[in-house]
């Protein structure tokens, strides 16, 4: 067994130093706020104009003896400025959350001792960090401007003129009052910054003229209609009629430029965001603007594919329904929409969404903000690849082999009573030992926790792995968001972008934002020895969890000896939520050993536990072959498609006398079993997923659950109720609070 | 068919030396690949150029359609460009244009069938005080008359091609001494 | 009539002064001899001396430009030229750059050495395949000669000069539009750092690169050679109108050309005297002093100073522009003129920002349907507010000088907006 204790060989997170844990945080709002300061624009145009003017001693303000102009403006008399509505509402929830991080931001670094400037805003004084630019300065006093091109991650560049505000502010010795667009210009002390007066409004009211007079007005059937900041902007800025009576650009409409992403041209308000987006965050340049002038239109190179895998988030942030989802389209109107926050179930990244539902039927995922991990971004195969919760082949009926071998439906009770009848007979016949499972990286903590519970203390085995490769757990030693910091990025043996795309983001900015430098290497060789020497301590190694043991133990030396960081990156949502959920033959909840974790157990479970650790997934499947197995219970694997030997997985789940697989769909390794169980998947169920960094996360149910289904940890709790434990469970939250008390005091070490 | 020789990457490499970076090389390296490519730029070309300066193809893209003077069409053998801005149409440019279009055959934008001649209206060449002004390839002529134009058409007939910007094809030495 | 100096077209009619020869034969390189031995303060003092403005446009003193170049920095940086020359009315840098490249590439050496930068990019439009060429030749003369390259004169210092060939854009001339598109990048222009307002501080590549026009830095030559105090006595006009102008006159005029015009030369004296008058037959209708952009003016008042200020105070909404008289006659329709201009800005426009793409797309199509017969008497009200919108909103003066014309013809030639509207022509018959 000691083989297996190798295997599971556990590291312990090593903490960071107090100075490496505070540098780059002490750094952080430092580096933010001169980010901002050198992202944002420069002096408005205007201002320059007049400042040369002014040094060029010329008439600053060459007003036209105007001929007498009548107001043409159709104005009814409709809004007045103060009866203009706050555009508060109007922000989507990252935009919010933008506005929330601002202020946050600002206090941080009033607290951490940044430089403030003092400005008014209508009158309202604010402090914000040196700096800053007026639009944040606004948002912070409470005020609303209006705009589209402005993005807080984004560069900015000033182009869609929305966000004009009035600024008075001391220039050549005279105080001058001059419209200019707040999104590129940094607060200068004592500004006294005017969001309403009557030229900004005719300024906004002229702007929005302008970005509708070519645009299409097709609402109705535009999916953006009702969460469109284009039509928010003029209900709250807007004139109340266009004077535009000319033919409008025309565009051919909805031309599909990827398998999920659909452009239509007459609606782009050309702002840029999705163009920057491509150029600055995900770093692949595939959408660029084309042409010029009122011909500019946006699209990828002669309209080849949008294969990027962050095309997605273009589509959130197009402010306007130019970029539009193709599975989204036409699936539904914003306000039947529901929408609740989860994580991503596609890797283990844990990407914070928003799953937001209809009529029971997954339609939209969204990403939401959490700056620790996502930042507000997902990658494609979050934002397109859930869709599986909703598929008509999903399981919605249990299903077990009869007389004719095939595999009929059956209803729970019967397929329930025929598991729990197994595992009694087997245990009677052969040994507790005889049974084995296999739990699940896809699964919450608290369904592999429950199975854990069962197979242990109900069934009395520790045979018990999750793991469909034979290695250790190493954990990351810095967290995602940290990896920005670093001079000197080595990643192995990946696509990151597609492997791991949250973190290459924060590779990608650490790149392109921050000059580190970017090594990717096939394997651990000489080149990624010389970079992390040359690195030191500013160095920080990624890894896949699947290359071969030995490349990690060598990286593992070697980043011990230089200083460099090392981060072995998990493939799934959940592999350490499983890992810690002790679904694993030598570890107890919390990944304590036995040593540490039995007697506590053994109380708090009040059940002696098997004494000696189990067998690996290896042993497993060997074990069955040889006989020794009786019956396999797979929780939420595939082992016939996803182990590392999946010749070994097959022969033995073919020879497996029994096998009960609680699965979404009839996978290859459902196909072989004897009863299947139909579980719910991560979007019907509440829970908590562990991701790639440890960190805890919560996913809560979106929607109903399909057919039959239940969650699993329902399933397990059920059959533990046929096998005799008295305690039911009600909720995952029940199981979860359960889970945290299974692990001694001392390995209770909280989740990152 | 990549048309781009060692000595074609060689010629922007020299002209990408020249920058801090090697991005900036684009409108050189586009104009390289306009000569090479007949005097317009078909996506392979730009997907050279692209590939060539290790930039994104849609960026190499966004810029080539954003400039008028790369072609983004076939152009006949000689490239007529008359003027139509202010000096130039006060003195005339309108019928000097309708003239042309009539003795071609074409419409401004469009090229004569035997591949001979494309015919553009261009914005304000810089040659105001000797208006109207036309340019054909490389060539400015000024002052130009119904007449002078009949005359210049008559021999651009026999003339070798100008499709690509001759300018850049006749690069002179930079920087070496 | 005002006696015009000739200050850089001395030699222009001199044979074969394009050469290198010729042009040190006639005193050529000295200035950069002379520059050589002096500090960057010393240059940039005289060039404050002489009271020398941008030439390009906007007017700008140059030796503010250039002292506001960060000095004790150790990073390279660059002096830009702007050769991109594409204001309608504008030829005079193509006709400097023909006939005395050497007099440009001197006029960089000296730049160069003010602002302490090692290489300069002179930015030509792609149009000017002839001028380029003739400056390509001359650097490439004078890396021969040793006044570019390594060591130059025995100096210790190496000096670069490249020449980059624009693809055709009006917007590239815009100096931060430029920057964009010497980087590579669509001729969009681009905000300064926040830091640091002016490209001097933070310009292409993130460096210092102040712009400079092509004859604002051949005027440098001259300064060098007679002193900054000797080139501030040039002039009749405003004391911060300081030396000569070369202007292009075009249109209806006997004798359109390039002419070096002394500062403050009344505007009638310019457009009688040295443009010959208005052809034969014909009367003065209006004129634009200064490029297109500078807008509309009428016949009188005509006796104003020709510089700076004079034109401002004569009415014009936008100074002296860069320098592009465009003169025209009673036969010129103002409309279809005025049309032109804003289908030019509108094919021009860089699309950037929102006021200028759809304004100017807006416009161009009012003016479309007035031509064809459909305006409205409310049209004029509707294209002054759309101007009205655009002004002082967009993100670079491109927008800002396309309503100037626009603006200026309704102001001053409503009448014939309003005879089209009736009966969908012109009150000229053309
Ligand atoms: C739309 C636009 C086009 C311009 N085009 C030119 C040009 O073709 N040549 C030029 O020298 N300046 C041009 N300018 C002015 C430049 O922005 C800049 O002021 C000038 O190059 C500075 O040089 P100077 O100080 O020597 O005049 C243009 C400005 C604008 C707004
Ligand atoms: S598609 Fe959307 S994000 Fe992109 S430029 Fe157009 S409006 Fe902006
Ligand atoms: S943004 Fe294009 S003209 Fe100003």
């Amino acid at each position: 067994m000691s083989e297996n204790d190798k295997n599971t060989e556990i590291h312990t997170a090593q903490t960071n130093t107090e100075e490496q844990a505070n540098a780059p945080k002490e750094s952080t709002d430092q580096q933010a706020a001169q980010q901002t300061i050198a992202e944002a624009g420069a002096m408005p145009a205007s201002a320059t104009t007049a400042q040369e003017a002014e040094a060029a001693g010329r008439v600053a303000d060459p007003q036209p003896t105007a001929p007498p102009v009548s107001s043409t403006q159709a104005d009814g008399g409709a809004r007045t400025v103060e009866d203009t509505p706050r555009s508060e509402r109007d922000r989507t929830p990252a935009e919010k959350a933008d506005a929330v991080k601002v202020q946050s931001d600002a206090e941080a670094a009033k607290a951490a001792g940044v430089e403030m400037t003092k400005v008014t805003v209508d009158g309202v004084e604010v402090e914000v960090p040196k700096g800053t630019l007026v639009i944040e300065a606004c948002f912070r006093a409470g005020a609303d401007v209006p705009y589209f091109c402005y993005h807080p991650r984004l560069t900015s560049i000033g182009a869609c003129r929305m966000c004009l505000v009035s600024v008075e502010l001391e220039m050549f010795g005279a105080r001058r009052e001059s419209i200019f667009t707040c999104c590129t210009v940094p607060v200068a002390e004592g500004m006294a910054i005017k969001t309403r007066t009557p030229e900004v409004k005719k300024a906004q009211n002229g702007m929005l003229e302008f970005l509708l007079a070519n645009h299409p007005l097709d609402c109705p059937i535009c999916d953006r209609g009702g969460e469109c900041p284009l039509q928010n902007m003029t209900v709250a800025y807007g004139p109340p009629t266009s004077r535009f009576i000319e033919e409008k650009r025309h565009f051919p409409k909805a031309y599909p430029i990827s398998d999920y992403v659909v452009l239509d041209r007459e609606r782009c308000i050309q702002c840029m965001r999705c163009t920057r987006f491509c150029e600055e965050i995900s770093g692949d340049g595939q959408l660029a603007l084309l042409n010029r002038g009122s011909s500019t239109e946006i699209g990828t190179f002669f309209g080849h594919d949008f294969t990027s895998n962050f095309s997605g988030n273009t589509i959130e942030i197009c402010p306007v329904g130019a970029l539009l989802s193709r599975t989204y389209r036409f699936a539904a109107r914003p306000w039947e929409i529901s929408s609740s926050d989860s994580i991503c179930s596609k890797c283990g990244n844990g990407c914070n969404v928003a799953l937001q539902t209809r009529l029971g039927e997954l339609v939209r995922v969204n990403g939401r903000t959490n700056e620790d991990v996502n930042e507000e971004w997902t990658c494609d195969r979050g934002k397109f690849g859930n869709y599986y919760v909703n598929d008509e082949s999903r399981l919605k009926h249990p299903l077990m082999r009869r007389a004719d071998g095939a595999l009929h439906p059956a209803s729970w009770d019967e397929a329930l009573a025929a598991v729990a009848e197994r595992i009694t007979r087997t245990k009677a016949e052969f040994g507790a030992d005889a049974i084995a499972g296999i739990g699940s990286t896809r699964c919450t903590v608290e369904d592999n926790y429950l199975f854990g519970k069962m197979l242990r203390a109900l069934v009395g085995t520790n045979n018990l792995d999750h793991r469909m490769l034979p290695h250790g757990f190493e954990p990351m030693q810095t967290t995602i968001a940290e990896i920005e910091h670093f001079k000197t990025i080595v990643s192995v043996g990946m696509k990151l972008d597609w492997d791991q795309p949250i973190v290459y983001l924060r590779v990608f900015k650490a790149y392109s934002k921050k000059g580190a430098n970017w090594i990717k290497a096939d394997v651990v060789d000489n080149t990624v020895t010389e970079a992390l020497r040359a690195g030191g301590a500013d160095a920080v190694l990624l890894l896949p969890h699947h290359l071969p043991q030995d490349q990690i133990d060598r990286a593992k030396k070697l980043c011990a000896s230089t200083g460099a960081k090392l981060n072995v990156l998990l493939p799934d949502c959940n592999s350490w939520g499983a890992a810690r959920a002790g679904i694993l033959p030598d570890r107890l909840p919390g990944l304590t050993a036995f040593r540490e974790g039995r007697a506590h157990l053994d109380s708090f479970w009040k059940t002696p536990l098997p004494t000696a650790s189990g067998l690996d997934s290896d042993g497993i499947f060997d074990a069955v072959s040889a006989g020794r197995v009786q019956m396999l219970y797979i929780m939420g694997s595939d082992p016939a498609t996803r182990f590392h030997d999946t010749e070994k997985a097959r022969r033995a789940l073919e020879a497996a006398p029994f096998v009960v697989v609680q699965e979404l769909f009839l996978t290859e390794t459902a196909k072989r079993a004897d009863i299947v169980l139909p579980a719910a998947s991560f979007a019907e169920k509440d829970g908590t997923f562990f991701n790639i960094e440890g960190r805890e996360q919560k996913i809560k149910q979106a929607m109903p659950v399909k057919g039959d289904a239940r969650p699993d940890w329902r399933i397990v709790a059920d059959l533990m109720g046929r096998l005799g434990t008295p305690v039911p469970y009600f909720s995952a939250r029940d199981i979860y609070r359960e889970y945290n008390r299974s692990i001694p005091k001392a390995e209770a070490v909280a989740a990152r | 068919m990549p048309r781009f020789t060692s000595e074609t990457k060689a010629r922007i490499d020299e002209i990408a030396g020249r920058y801090p970076d090697r991005r900036s090389a684009l409108l050189p390296a586009l104009w390289v690949a306009q000569e090479v490519y007949d005097g317009w730029l078909p996506e392979e070309a730009m997907q050279e150029v692209a590939d060539h300066l290790g930039m994104s193809r849609a960026e190499v893209e966004g810029v080539a359609s954003y400039y008028t003077m790369y072609n983004k069409e076939p152009v006949g053998r000689h490239h007529i460009e008359i003027c139509q801005n202010i000096s130039c149409m006060i003195l005339g440019s309108d019928d000097l244009i309708h003239h042309c279009e009539h003795r071609l055959g074409v419409g401004s934008g469009e090229t004569t069938d035997d591949g001979m001649f494309t015919l553009s209206r261009v914005e304000c060449l810089g040659a105001c005080s000797n208006a109207p002004a036309v340019q054909i390839g490389a060539t400015y002529h000024e002052n130009v008359t119904k007449e002078r134009l009949d005359t210049i058409i008559e021999q651009l007939k026999s003339a070798p091609s100008e499709v690509a910007h001759p300018a850049q094809a006749k690069m002179p030495e930079q920087g070496q001494f | 009539m005002h006696e015009q100096h000739q200050i850089l077209y001395k030699h222009r009619f001199v044979e074969g002064i394009k050469g290198i020869d010729v042009y040190r034969n006639h005193g050529g390189y000295e200035a950069f001899r002379k520059a050589l031995t002096m500090t960057p303060e010393a240059i940039i003092d005289e060039v404050k001396l002489s009271g020398l403005r941008g030439r390009g446009g906007a007017g700008f003193p140059t030796h503010i430009k250039w002292a506001s170049v960060p000095k004790n920095t150790d990073q390279e940086h660059y002096l830009i030229i702007n050769a991109d020359e594409g204001e309608p009315g504008t030829a005079k840098d193509r006709d400097l750059m023909n006939n005395l490249p050497h007099l440009l590439v001197e006029g960089c050496l000296i730049g160069m050495l003010a602002i302490r930068a090692r290489k300069c990019y002179i930015y030509i439009r792609g149009e000017y395949a002839e001028p380029w060429q003739n400056v390509q030749r001359a650097i490439n003369e004078a890396y021969r000669a040793g006044f570019i390259g390594k060591n130059v004169l025995g100096s210790g210092m190496d000096f670069d000069v490249y020449t980059h060939l624009g693809a055709g854009s009006y917007e590239c001339g815009e100096e931060s539009a430029l920057i964009s598109s010497l980087m590579g990048e669509r001729g969009m222009p681009r905000l300064k750092a926040p830091s640091a307002p002016l490209y001097t501080v933070s310009g292409a590549w993130q460096k210092p690169t102040p712009v400079n026009n092509v004859e604002t830095i051949a005027t440098v030559v001259p300064i060098i050679n007679m002193g900054g105090a000797e080139y501030a006595k040039i002039g009749y006009g405003s004391p911060r109108s300081r030396g000569t102008k070369l202007t292009s006159i075009s249109g209806h005029v006997k004798k359109p050309g390039v002419y070096e015009i002394t500062l403050g030369t009344p505007m009638r004296e310019v457009i009688y005297d040295i443009a010959g008058g208005i052809r034969d037959g014909h009367t003065l209708k209006t004129y634009i002093p200064g490029g297109s952009s500078t807008g509309f003016m009428m016949p009188e008042p005509l006796d104003y100073p020709m510089d700076y200020e004079g034109v401002v105070t004569a009415g014009a909404m936008l100074g002296l522009g860069s320098g592009g008289l465009i003169v025209m006659d009673e036969t010129t329709p103002i409309v279809p003129v005025t049309k032109r201009l804003v289908d030019f800005y509108h094919h021009e426009s860089c699309g950037k920002c929102t006021p200028c793409r759809e304004g100017l797309n807006w416009l161009a199509k009012i003016y479309d349907r007035i031509l064809a017969g459909g305006g409205r008497p409310q049209d004029l009200d509707l294209i002054w507010d759309i101007c009205d919108n655009v002004r002082g909103k967009s993100f670079c003066g491109l927008g800002e000088g396309a309503i100037v014309p626009v603006m200026t013809s309704i102001k001053y030639f409503r009448d014939e907006y309003m005879s089209y509207i009736k009966s969908g022509r012109d009150l000229v018959m053309v």
